[in-house]
């Protein structure tokens, strides 16, 4: 009875040691993590994977490596640690805490129409009111990635205590250059689509060549010169004609590009709130 | 009521568990286990074969600080070579020591980083300096062989190739050698010489239709518009535009010799491309080790 008492305790004591040597080295790996050390704390967790021979960690241990690559800039990594998350995961949340993150690194890499893809995904299988809300903030934030303002803004449109990004959102909506309108004056005036986006000399050059071929053009059909005026005209005014308009398109989107930028730059440099 | 002898043992033994459980679950220290020898070898192996080379070179350099290891000395090299990190896998394996078991691999490893960097003539020169019983001289021969592929050098005997390469892919890579000697190309002053004759032409001959085309008609316009302009007495604008002429008459024949020179490149590279996936499909050619299995 009593070898069998003490059998007991040995192996019962054996597995808690084991136990407490893999939550030690958890411990360890999260300081080196906490300690934004992250090559080493993935080199931990993974050998945290190694040694667990239960799959105890299985989720833990590759979500926190996800983190980790995420956290190092290499995304396509932390995709697929939080990939293998996502298959240990023990429970709904956590799988759809692993799938949240392979969104944000989504958005992070600028894959952003995955990251739709799957959040729209995840709205459809989830009921619970807080995660919703959640999914509707990643959202947001993958369309503000993806330059689509208005789509942003009607996300955050559904939550509460997100003032600030609605109105990063209205800023860039206020502030972009409409391509259409900068093209279309340039078809009437060439060179005003660029003074519109406030590129003055491009402009006023766009506007002297056009008239100088114009005229020169006018001029040689004037004085019967009708080759003249078809080749000056074909090949030089109408040349400049279709580059002033699509001068000023190019124009137009460039701004918008950096009015985006810089707008993603500031949020995600000032917004106090979760970021991807 | 009998009293249990071993109570106290039992005390003893329990207190002594809990403390030990209760102190290393405290402690933030890495548990000693996961970082013996063995159990380091066992991870790096892990991380070695599930491509993580970086941190397998970590884990076996710890490992060969605590005791030498002839295999994993071997391994480290291996592990910078599939890191691409060919420069230091060259150093590395060029300084392997004699008395290590993994030598002679070492050496082909050696001659293949080489290889791999693209340092042909260097490798050219290496092999001549070789010798005849050394364990991997087929595997070198072969890759000097291969160096003939890359580079714009008359090819080997065809039969001396076929010998040596007396291995399952031997048809695709005489498939290779047929393709290079064979691989198109144009002549950069027929290409020049036929825009001179006819603007366009050396870019339809460098397998440029449209641009060929494109440059004819361009030149013919503005040539006619020189002519007429100083037929109608205009001048100026006769010479502004034979200027012009000029100027695309030059473009045209540069343009001819540059598509030439990027239809032979274009060619060349594509070529060296597909090779370089066969023959990294076949590892070159040279033992796997199966280190992995």
């Amino acid at each position: 009875m009593n070898k069998i008492f003490y059998i007991i305790i040995f192996v019962g004591f054996s597995r808690l040691v084991a136990q407490s040597n893999l939550d030690s080295q958890l411990n360890y790996a999260d300081l080196l993590f906490a300690q934004n050390q992250y090559y080493d704390a993935i080199t931990e967790y993974k050998r945290l994977l190694f040694f667990d021979s239960e799959h105890r960690f299985g989720f833990t241990g590759n979500y926190k490596i996800g983190l980790s690559y995420k956290k190092g800039g290499k995304y396509d990594d932390a995709v697929k640690f939080f990939k293998l998350a996502e298959i240990n995961a023990e429970n709904d949340l956590q799988k759809l805490n692993a799938r949240l993150q392979i969104a944000r690194s989504n958005i992070l890499r600028g894959t952003t129409e995955n990251a739709l893809r799957m959040l729209g995904n995840l709205l459809q299988g989830v009921k619970d009111s807080s995660m919703v809300k959640k999914i509707h903030y990643w959202k947001g934030w993958a369309f503000m990635f993806a330059d689509k303002w208005d789509s942003a803004k009607a996300e955050f449109m559904q939550l509460d205590s997100v003032d600030s990004l609605i109105a990063v959102c209205n800023d860039v909506i206020n502030q972009k250059y409409s391509v259409t309108f900068a093209k279309l004056i340039s078809y009437i005036l060439p060179g005003a689509g660029q003074f519109y986006t406030g590129h003055y000399i491009s402009g006023l050059m766009s506007l002297g060549m056009n008239v100088l071929w114009g005229y020169l053009t006018v001029n040689a059909f004037l004085a019967e010169r009708v080759f003249d005026g078809i080749v000056i005209g074909n090949l030089l005014w109408f040349r400049f004609y279709r580059g002033n308009y699509q001068n000023a398109e190019k124009f137009a989107l460039q701004k918008n590009i950096e009015i985006a930028n810089k707008a993603l730059r500031k949020v995600q440099i000032e917004y106090k709130g979760e970021k991807p | 009521m009998r009293k249990n002898p071993n109570g106290k043992i039992t005390i003893v033994y329990l207190l002594f568990f809990v403390f030990q459980i209760i102190s290393s679950a405290q402690t933030i220290k890495p548990p000693d286990k996961f970082f013996t020898l063995l159990n380091r070898i066992k991870f790096g192996n892990h991380l070695f074969c599930t491509k993580d080379y970086l941190r397998a070179v970590e884990e076996y350099r710890s490992c060969l600080k605590l005791k030498p290891n002839d295999t994993l000395q071997f391994k480290i090299g291996l592990a910078y070579e599939r890191m691409k990190k060919f420069g230091i896998a060259k150093m590395y394996f060029n300084s392997f020591p004699q008395e290590n078991i993994f030598f002679p691999e070492a050496r082909l490893e050696f001659y293949k980083t080489v290889f791999l960097m693209k340092q042909f003539r260097e490798f050219r020169n290496l092999y001549l300096g070789s010798t005849g019983n050394f364990k991997y001289f087929p595997e070198i021969t072969r890759l000097n062989y291969l160096t003939y592929l890359f580079e714009d050098l008359p090819l080997p005997d065809s039969s001396n190739f076929r010998l040596w390469f007396n291995v399952p892919a031997k048809e695709e890579i005489m498939k290779f050698y047929r393709k290079k000697v064979n691989l198109p190309r144009k002549s950069l002053t027929a290409a020049g010489l036929l825009s001179a004759l006819i603007p366009g032409l050396g870019k339809i001959y460098a397998g440029e239709l449209g641009d060929g085309i494109t440059a004819f008609i361009f030149n013919g316009i503005l040539g006619f518009l020189a002519y007429d302009n100083f037929r109608a007495g205009h001048k100026t604008r006769g010479w502004i535009f034979a200027g012009l002429t000029a100027i695309f008459y030059g473009g045209n024949i540069y343009g001819s010799v540059a598509a030439a020179q990027i239809y032979n490149k274009r060619n060349k590279v594509n070529y060296e491309q597909e090779l370089s996936k066969f023959l990294e499909r076949e590892n070159y050619f040279t033992p796997d080790y199966n280190f992995c299995k």
